[in-house]
C-alpha cells in the first residue's frame, strides 16, 4: 500500500489535465499503456530486491562493485530524490494555496508541512505503513460518497468515441502517467523493511494495480461528468467534479471534505519521499544514524522547493516534458545498469568457477 | 521515577494540544462569519463599455415575516441587501464593493448568476473564465438572461421564501422536474456546451411579469403580487454571444431532441378527427431520444426516435377509456403533438444556425471519420443547415388516472 500513496496523491492531482489535453477521451488507453510500463519498471525493481535479497541497495552495489561506484551512484539518486521531495512539496503547497489557502504565506505552509512530516519519518517506515493503511480504508468512505453524489451527473456517452487518436498520440499521452508509474522504483529503498523482499515483484504489481484502478475510476468518472472537452480547461478536475455534488438539499460543496482527505495522503506520499532520501543519505555516506540528518535534509527540499520551483508554469513544464527523462534514467536506466553489471559479474564468477 | 516522568510527558503533551489549536485558525486566511456578506445571487450587465455588477447579499438582521421562513430580527429590515458596482473588469468591479458593504464579499453560497441581454450578446467567455478560476466562485450557480437590465432582477422580493437566490434555484429546479420546458442550465454546463463540439448553448430567460419592482418588505404583505418573477424564453448562445431567442413552445421540442424531459404535461385534442379544440391532458413520466445520423448522398439525415409513457389526468370530451381504439386515437393525438413541436423546435433552431441540439457531438461519436473532415474544412455551419430529421413518436398512455370514463360521458347517459 506504500507503493500506491507514492504515486496516487500528486498522480491524481497533476496527471487527468496532462493526459486529457493530449487523449481526451482515450485518456483509460493512455493510463493502460503507462501501467504496462509501469509493470515492466517493477519486474525490473523486484528483480534486483531478489537479488540482493532486500539488502541496502547501495550498500549492495558496493558489495558487488566498488564503494566508489556505490558511493557516485549513492550522490546521482540523492539528487533525484530531494528534487523529487521538492516538487511533491511545491505540488502540495501549490494546491493548497490555489484551493485553500490564499493569503498564507508559501514559506509559513512549507515549514508547518515539513515539520509535520519530519515527525512522521521519525517514526519510522512502520508507523508510516500503519497510518498509511488506516489513510487507504478511508477509500471505503469516500468512494460511495463520490460515486452516489454524482449518479445522476454521469453520462457514460461523454467516453465516446474510443480510438478517435492515433497510437502516436496515446502514447504521448501516457509518458508522463509512465514517469509516475516508475515511482514504484522507491522499493529499492524500501526493501530492508519489507517482511518478505523475495516478494518485492508481487508488491509492485498490486501496488500498480491499485493505483490503475484508481486512475481509472477517477478518469473516466470525470469524463463521465464533465466530458473530454471541459477536463481540458480545470486544473483540478478531479476536486472540480466533487464540486459539484448536490446529495438533497443539505450535502454540498464536498470539495473540501474530499481535499482534507487528499491532504492526508500527499502528508503520506511527501513522508515516504523524505524517508527514501533520507535513507538514500544514510547508504550513501555511511551513516549509522540517521535521525540527526532529517531535519537537514528537510531544510534542503524546503529550499529548494520555495527557490526553484517558485513559477508554477515551470512545475507544469517539468511534470508535462522534463520528468519522464529524469524518471526514466533513474528508475529505470540506472536499475537496470545495475542488474546488468551483477548479471555480467555473476557470469564471470561463474566462468572462473568453471575453470578453476 | 521512569513511570513517572512518562505521564508528566503525557500531561503535557495533553496541555499543549490545545494550544497548537490556535495554530489552526486558518492562518492567514482567517475569515470571521460576522464579517463576510453571504451573496445568494449576482447579476452582470455591460453598461458604457463598462462591466456592471449587481451583488445580492443576505441580510442577517432581517426578521421579515410574510416571506416564509421564521427568524428573529427587524421585520422592517429586508432579508437580502443589493449592491451595484461599475469597473473594467468584473474583479474590479467585485472589489470596488468594498467601497460601499461593511463586510467583504463571499461568492461560495451563490445559487443563482443572471446575466444581462448586453453581456450575452457582447461574448460570455471572460464571465465563465471568472466562474472557473476564482476559488470562491461556484461553477455550480445557476444561470439566467435577463432581457434589459439584469441587476434590476435581483432587487425583487419574492414571497414564500427570504432568500431569493435559492428561491429562483428551486423554480428553475422544479421547472425542469416537472414542466421540462427547458432544462436548468447550471455555470459548469454552459462552459461544457461552449466548449463541445457545437460550440452553442441555451440560457433560461428571467423576468419580471409587471413593471413594478417589489423590493419594500411591506410589499410582499399582498396575497396577489401585481409584480412577480417568472421564467420567460430561451436565449440560444453560438460560440460566445447570444444569437436569438426560442419561445417556450420550441424549446420544449428542443427539450424532446436532447432528451432532457423529466416529467412534461401535455395537453391534446382527444378527438383530433372530428375538432382540434384541446380538451385532454397528459403527464409524459418518461420519454427517452435516441438520434441516430445517418450520412445520405451528401448530407446528414439525423433519425430521431421519441419513445414516452405516462399517465392520463383530464379528458373533456366523452370518451370510454374500456375502448382500445379510443385510447390508440389519444396516442396519435399526443405523438402528432409532440412530433409538431420537435418540427416546429428544429425550424427555429435552424434559423439561428446554432447547434443547440448536440448533433455535432452525435455525429462526432457514431462518425469520427466524417466529424474529423468536417472539422478540418471547418465546415460544420453549412453541414448542420443541410440537416434532414425524420423524427418518429412513439407515446403510450400506461394508465387512465382513476376513472375509466369521461364525466362528459356519463353525464350524457
Amino acid at each position: 500500500m506504500l507503493v500506491v500513496t507514492t504515486i496516487l496523491p500528486t498522480a491524481i492531482v497533476v496527471l487527468p489535465e496532462i493526459i486529457g489535453s493530449y487523449a481526451e477521451q482515450d485518456s483509460p488507453l493512455a493510463i493502460s499503456l503507462s501501467t504496462l510500463i509501469g509493470f515492466g519498471i517493477a519486474a525490473l525493481v523486484g528483480t534486483i530486491i531478489r537479488y540482493n535479497n532486500g539488502a541496502s541497495f547501495l550498500d549492495w552495489i558496493g558489495a558487488r562493485s566498488s564503494p566508489l561506484l556505490a558511493t557516485l551512484l549513492g550522490l546521482l539518486l540523492l539528487q533525484y530524490y530531494l528534487d523529487t521531495s521538492a516538487t511533491i512539496l511545491r505540488e502540495f503547497v501549490n494546491f493548497v494555496k490555489d484551493t485553500v489557502l490564499l493569503n498564507t504565506p508559501i514559506t509559513v505552509m512549507t515549514t508547518l508541512i515539513l515539520v509535520v512530516t519530519i515527525y512522521m519519518v521519525r517514526q519510522g517506515i512502520e508507523c508510516i505503513a500503519r497510518v498509511n493503511s488506516l489513510v487507504i480504508l478511508l477509500f471505503l468512505f469516500f468512494i460511495p460518497l463520490y460515486l452516489f453524489g454524482l449518479a445522476g451527473e454521469m453520462n457514460v456517452h461523454r467516453l465516446l468515441p474510443i480510438f478517435d487518436h492515433s497510437l502516436s498520440t496515446i502514447t504521448l499521452a501516457s509518458l508522463t502517467p509512465t514517469s509516475w508509474m516508475s515511482e514504484v522504483a522507491i522499493l529499492l529503498f524500501l526493501a530492508p523493511y519489507l517482511k518478505s523482499p523475495q516478494k518485492a515483484r508481487l508488491i509492485g504489481y498490486m501496488g500498480l494495480i491499485f493505483v490503475f484502478l484508481m486512475m481509472m475510476f477517477s478518469m473516466i468518472t470525470t469524463m463521465m461528468v464533465f466530458g473530454p472537452q471541459y477536463l481540458k480547461l480545470t486544473t483540478y478536475p478531479g476536486f472540480s467534479t466533487v464540486g459539484i455534488i448536490q446529495i438533497g438539499r443539505f450535502v454540498e460543496n464536498l470539495d473540501i471534505l474530499f481535499i482534507s482527505y487528499w491532504v492526508l495522503a500527499i502528508y503520506l506520499k511527501f513522508s515516504i519521499f523524505l524517508f527514501a532520501t533520507v535513507e538514500c543519505f544514510k547508504q550513501t555516506f555511511r551513516v549509522k544514524s540517521s535521525r540527526p540528518f532529517i531535519g537537514a535534509l528537510g531544510l534542503v527540499i524546503a529550499m529548494e522547493c520555495l527557490f526553484t520551483w517558485t513559477d508554477p508554469a515551470k512545475l507544469n513544464m517539468y511534470n508535462r516534458e522534463g520528468r519522464f527523462l529524469v524518471f526514466m534514467v533513474f528508475n529505470v536506466l540506472l536499475p537496470l545498469a545495475v542488474l546488468l553489471i551483477n548479471g555480467r559479474r555473476q557470469a564471470k564468477s561463474k566462468r572462473k568457477g568453471c575453470e578453476t | 521515577m521512569k513511570v513517572q516522568k512518562h505521564y508528566v510527558n503525557k500531561l503535557l503533551c495533553l496541555l499543549i494540544l490545545p494550544l497548537f489549536c490556535t495554530l489552526l485558525s486558518g492562518c492567514w486566511d482567517d475569515r470571521e462569519l460576522s464579517e463576510l456578506g453571504i451573496a445568494s445571487g449576482s447579476a452582470y450587465d455591460w453598461e458604457d463599455n463598462q462591466w456592471k455588477a449587481t451583488y445580492q447579499l443576505v441580510n442577517p438582521s432581517s426578521g421579515a415575516s410574510g416571506m416564509g421562513g421564521g427568524g428573529g430580527g427587524s421585520s422592517s429590515s429586508p432579508p437580502f441587501l443589493t449592491f451595484t458596482v461599475k469597473g473594467k473588469t468584473i474583479m474590479e468591479a467585485i472589489q470596488r464593493t468594498n467601497l460601499t458593504s461593511v463586510r467583504e464579499m463571499f461568492t461560495s453560497h451563490s445559487r443563482i448568476s443572471i446575466l444581462g441581454e448586453s453581456v450575452a450578446r457582447k461574448g460570455v467567455n471572460q464571465l465563465i473564465d471568472l466562474f472557473l478560476r476564482k476559488q470562491d466562485a461556484r461553477d455550480t450557480v445557476y444561470v439566467f438572461i435577463a432581457k434589459g437590465n439584469a441587476g434590476k432582477i435581483l432587487d425583487q422580493l419574492m414571497q414564500l421564501t427570504k432568500n431569493q437566490g435559492a428561491g429562483i434555484q428551486l423554480m428553475i429546479e422544479q421547472e425542469s422536474k416537472l414542466l421540462s420546458y427547458y432544462p436548468s442550465v447550471r455555470m459548469f454546463e454552459l462552459a461544457m456546451a461552449l466548449s463541445s463540439e457545437s460550440g452553442s448553448a441555451v440560457i433560461p430567460e428571467i423576468l419580471l411579469t409587471g413593471k413594478e419592482i417589489m423590493d419594500e418588505t411591506t410589499e410582499t404583505g399582498r396575497t396577489d403580487l401585481p409584480s412577480r418573477l417568472a421564467l420567460g424564453r430561451l436565449a440560444v448562445l453560438k460560440g460566445e454571444k447570444m444569437v436569438g431567442w426560442l419561445s417556450q413552445k420550441q424549446a420544449f421540442g428542443l427539450t424532446f431532441l436532447t432528451s432532457k424531459i423529466k416529467m412534461a404535461n401535455i395537453s391534446f385534442a382527444t378527438h383530433p378527427q372530428t375538432s382540434d379544440k384541446i380538451d385532454g391532458s397528459f403527464i409524459l413520466q418518461n420519454s427517452a431520444t435516441s438520434l441516430r445520423p445517418i450520412w445520405v448522398k451528401d448530407h446528414y439525415i439525423m433519425d430521431v426516435n421519441i419513445k414516452g409513457s405516462g399517465v392520463l389526468t383530464e379528458i373533456g370530451s366523452v370518451m370510454d377509456l374500456n375502448d382500445r381504439a379510443s385510447i390508440s386515437q389519444m396516442e396519435k393525438s399526443i405523438e402528432n403533438y409532440v412530433l409538431e413541436l420537435v418540427e416546429n423546435s428544429w425550424q427555429a433552431v435552424k434559423q439561428l444556425n446554432a447547434d443547440v441540439t448536440g448533433f455535432a457531438v452525435k455525429i462526432h461519436r457514431s462518425d469520427r471519420k466524417r466529424w474529423k473532415q468536417i472539422k478540418k474544412d471547418k465546415s460544420w455551419d453549412t453541414v448542420f443547415q443541410e440537416i434532414e430529421i425524420r423524427p418518429h413518436v412513439s407515446i403510450k398512455i400506461e394508465r387512465m388516472g382513476l376513472s375509466n370514463k369521461s364525466f362528459k360521458s356519463i353525464e350524457q347517459n
